[in-house]
């Protein structure tokens, strides 16, 4: 994908307070269509009315599904989709997860502004500014 | 996960939300901004909550990350 094309993210976390930082960290760009969602469960809902999107950024240690989990499912509706753990040094993400995909990153919680937007420019787009 | 790796995950979860908005007002704010001092006091006390927290909870160095 190319920068200046409209981006479509998925944020999932439980916890309501990430998901207003990622709102904000991404509010001001009028290129980002930010969609919200406080589980997995609801997260595979709003992913199955569509449309497709670029961004999936996800908690790792959620209840009920993990973001592991989530991402795996997600996958099998959108193979291309490319993933962004949020992950704590302790949540044990390689535990679960031996390596990472070409299209997958991790960003260690607590985060920046910049440190977010970064590793989005990174994934999608291969560069360091969004 | 473990009780206490729950605990260390949603504590560190609340300083990562004031640390981030606390850094997202420090960039906002002008250089000459009073409120400045404020937003690094909380940012100052928010960083020094998380090293506080990784000193009560430290992650076993074997257990696999």
């Amino acid at each position: 994908m190319e920068q200046g094309q409209p981006i479509s993210i998925l944020a999932v976390d439980d916890e309501p307070g990430v998901l207003a930082l990622v709102r904000r960290c991404l509010g001001d760009d009028e290129r980002v269509t930010l969609i919200e969602a406080s589980s997995g469960k609801e997260a595979l809902e709003r992913i199955a009315k569509g449309p497709a999107l670029d961004l999936l950024i996800t908690d790792l240690r959620m209840p009920e599904m993990e973001g592991d989990e989530l991402a795996r499912q997600v996958r099998a509706l959108e193979p291309d989709l490319k993933v962004l753990y949020l992950t704590s040094h302790a949540d044990g993400l390689f535990e679960a997860k031996q390596q990472l995909w070409a299209e997958e990153a991790y960003l260690d919680k607590p985060f920046t502004r910049e440190g977010l937007r970064e590793a989005i420019a990174m994934l999608l787009f291969g560069r360091t500014t969004l | 996960m473990t009780y206490d790796d729950k605990n260390r995950h949603d504590f560190k979860n609340q300083l990562g939300i004031i640390l981030g908005f606390s850094e997202i007002l420090l960039t906002e704010a002008a250089p000459g901004d009073r409120r400045r001092a404020d937003f690094e006091e909380i940012n100052k006390a928010a960083t020094a909550a998380l090293d506080l927290l990784a000193r009560l909870f430290p992650v076993d160095a074997d257990t696999p990350q």
